[in-house]
């Protein structure tokens, strides 16, 4: 049976009424694990509290960091200090500089491009350097602001028409700030088929591509790991 | 002439108060018509029924190849008679009488 992954889970409020009503909706969709977006300078305490309300529902919690440079400077001091702690790190690119360094770098699995800003593009010029992969968050599609859905729409399936060509790996994901923007995987890949998207392709979108992402960072962070194909064994 | 194959999907919605079995529908029916327009509404045709307002759970049947796109429109749902929801699907099935009796086992379990 497939398993199914939301990797951007980034909550406002993290109390735990909001928390345990999150877990439960999480259960009830059918989805196994979840990326939760913490704060970097969250403490341990804090972090290992959210991770317990969630994991009592049987939820596999992973840890998230959303990274906002502004230049390349500050996302490789940015990288150097949370690649360490977080399971998944995930780089909004504000500017072609930040795209460039971001998506060749291999400490960053996520890039998202602003759908509101015009200027920042997927560019096919990058494309054969991705190492990391590209998300679309269904909650730009939800609430899409001041813009018009079907310009949302138009700018998002261009992008994917673009990455599939570049067979960049995607990943689909909520991107809910409150729990009542999380949808069920299987919807999220229905949006994937609307963005042009095989149905195949969206619910690897949702399953694998997320769920192999996670496990390899695992992977890396565990302390038997040394660099790809060696580890320690004891 | 034959009969067009449909396929049944379980509705849960998720919100803090009570909503009618109507605002449902139009919910449904709008986020269709906005996604796909009339002629995807007129291809999936969606209806709800069966709808229980204590469970928030209802059955929407659509025609057999536009499961997809019905899913799709569910997710854009956002609101419903101005109150925010959450909808999503918790089952699919060729028969509605299947949704029933999981859709009771699970009202029982809850």
């Amino acid at each position: 049976m497939r398993k199914f992954a939301d990797i951007h889970l980034k909550l406002f409020e993290m109390n735990d009424a909001v928390l345990t009503r999150t877990a439960k909706l999480i259960r009830d969709m059918g989805i196994d694990i979840v990326g939760i977006v913490v704060p970097q300078t969250l403490k341990q305490f804090e972090m290992s509290r959210i991770r317990t309300v969630l994991t009592k529902t049987g939820i596999n919690v992973a840890t998230r960091v959303d990274l906002n440079p502004k230049n390349r400077s500050q996302l490789l001091s940015d990288l150097r200090s949370v690649r360490k702690r977080f399971e998944i790190v995930a780089v909004e690119c504000r500017s072609h500089e930040v795209a460039a360094v971001a998506c060749r770098d291999r400490r960053v699995d996520i890039i998202s491009l602003p759908i509101n800003n015009r200027r920042i593009t997927y560019r096919m010029s990058l494309g054969g350097r991705y190492r990391a992969s590209l998300e679309i968050n269904v909650a730009e599609l939800i609430s899409t602001g001041n813009l018009p859905r079907h310009v949302v729409l138009s700018r998002l399936r261009d992008v994917v028409s673009k990455v599939k060509s570049n067979h960049i790996p995607i990943v689909l994901s909520s991107g809910a700030d409150n729990p009542l923007l999380l949808r069920a995987p299987r919807e999220i890949a229905a949006i994937g088929t609307v963005l042009g998207m095989q149905s195949a392709e969206a619910l690897d979108a949702v399953s694998t591509t997320p769920i192999a992402i996670v496990e390899l960072n695992r992977k890396k962070l565990s302390h038997e790991y040394v660099t790809t194909g060696v580890k320690i064994e004891r | 002439m034959p009969r067009k194959p449909s396929r049944y999907l379980l509705l849960k919605v998720e919100t803090d108060d009570a909503i009618p079995e109507e605002a449902i529908h139009l919910s449904v029916t709008e986020s269709v018509l906005t996604l796909f327009g009339e002629t995807g509404l007129a291809e999936i045709s969606p209806r709800l029924f069966d709808y229980d307002e204590k469970t928030l759970t209802g059955i929407v049947k659509c025609t057999r190849g536009s499961v997809d796109k019905l899913r799709a429109a569910i997710a854009l749902i956002s609101t419903c008679a101005g109150k925010p929801v959450s909808a999503y699907v918790q089952a699919a099935s060729g028969t509605s009488k299947a949704l029933q009796t999981r859709g009771q086992s699970r009202s029982r379990d809850t």
